[in-house]
């Protein structure tokens, strides 16, 4: 990358190695040498590496660390998925109970409640399509990762 | 970076699975490491204490909660700047600040004059009113061109890393660091006359 390929002109390229001479003998701390212009850019290269910044607190990464352990979902996320598996378990549970109480009566009347396959029609079946594609599209945008 | 060796692709990969398993102090450990990169980027775009305080918070938040989604293809300390700085970006967008100067026809070494005497750089680095008035030149830039240039300086990110960063391509990159050194030498002869 460093290399001045990239510029067309002659003093465009020439400035190009000054400037990155300068960069290499302010990293490496090399005594000042006799080229005027590359000893220009040495001093434009030493004030980048001392910019005026505001000063990092000291305490930045414990204060940050803390803040990430307060705010971490995890906990809540936790008790969250467990909720949902007792709430999964129990709706099984009361589902078998349910069977072995009516004996699948209950089942055989709900089935009477469908209607005829034959009394399907064509428009029937294209709305329900559309309607289990949306919810699987809009499903898939949310499961979507999200950008940091 | 803290003051040891920078992390490798090996150590940061063990660091983000002892993060994504919830060992005890390691993303204490992971802010330490890359707390100093990230605080440069935002201070130069941002240039508030407060406002880079805040961001680099959010910036570290927001590494916390996406650090599942980060592939080790490329080095942590990219993922992690390009976090911050687009952080910051948003911050200056939602401000109205711009991020970069328009593109200009200008030739940056129109103003630079071709040196034939010495220069003698002990001298020119003592004298503190020359260095105040280079810095003032290096704040007046736009945040853009600040902070590819404290990158490729202080942090010394070579120049596909910061066009990770920024999401630049690395001849804009390598434009922009060309461009502002000419300017600044050319601002920095008319101070101090051509020969020194």
């Amino acid at each position: 990358m460093s290399t001045e390929r990239d510029f067309d002109d002659e003093r465009e390229q020439r400035e190009w190695r000054a400037q990155e001479s300068a960069v290499r003998a302010e990293r490496s701390g090399a005594r000042a040498g006799g080229d005027p212009d590359v000893a220009q850019y040495r001093l434009i290269a030493r004030a980048l590496r001392n910019p005026p910044l505001d000063p990092l607190p000291s305490d930045f990464a414990v204060r940050v660390a803390a803040r990430v352990g307060r705010e971490s979902p995890s906990a809540n996320e936790s008790v969250e998925v467990w909720l949902e598996r007792a709430l999964v378990a129990l709706l099984l549970l009361a589902g078998g109970a349910a069977l072995f109480v009516y004996n699948g009566e209950a089942l055989r009347e709900m089935s009477f409640s469908l209607p005829e396959r034959t009394a399907l029609g064509m428009q029937t079946i294209a709305s329900w399509s559309i309607a289990i594609a949306a919810c699987v599209g809009i499903s898939a945008v949310f499961a979507l990762p999200k950008k940091p | 970076m803290g003051s040891s060796e920078p992390p490798n692709i090996d150590t940061d990969r063990l660091l983000v699975a002892a993060v994504l398993a919830g060992a005890p102090g390691a993303f204490e450990t992971l802010v330490r490491d890359y707390q100093r990169l990230c605080w440069h980027i935002i201070n130069r775009m941002v240039r508030h204490p407060d406002d880079t305080r805040e961001l680099c918070q959010d910036t570290f938040l927001r590494v916390h909660r996406y650090l599942h989604q980060y592939r080790s293809e490329s080095p942590l300390k990219s993922w992690i700047g390009q976090v911050a700085y687009s952080v910051a970006r948003r911050h200056l967008e939602r401000k109205r600040i711009p991020i970069a100067e328009p593109a200009a026809g200008d030739d940056p070494l129109s103003l630079v004059e071709q040196v034939s005497d010495g220069f003698d750089l002990e001298a020119a680095s003592a004298n503190a009113e020359l260095g105040a008035a280079l810095h003032e030149e290096i704040e007046a830039l736009p945040p853009l061109q600040r902070t590819v240039l404290t990158l490729y300086h202080l942090e010394e990110v070579p120049i596909p890393e910061i066009a990770r960063i920024t999401g630049l391509a690395a001849g804009t990159i390598k434009s922009h660091l060309f461009r502002c050194r000419a300017r600044l030498r050319g601002r920095l002869q008319a101070r101090i006359g051509v020969t020194v």
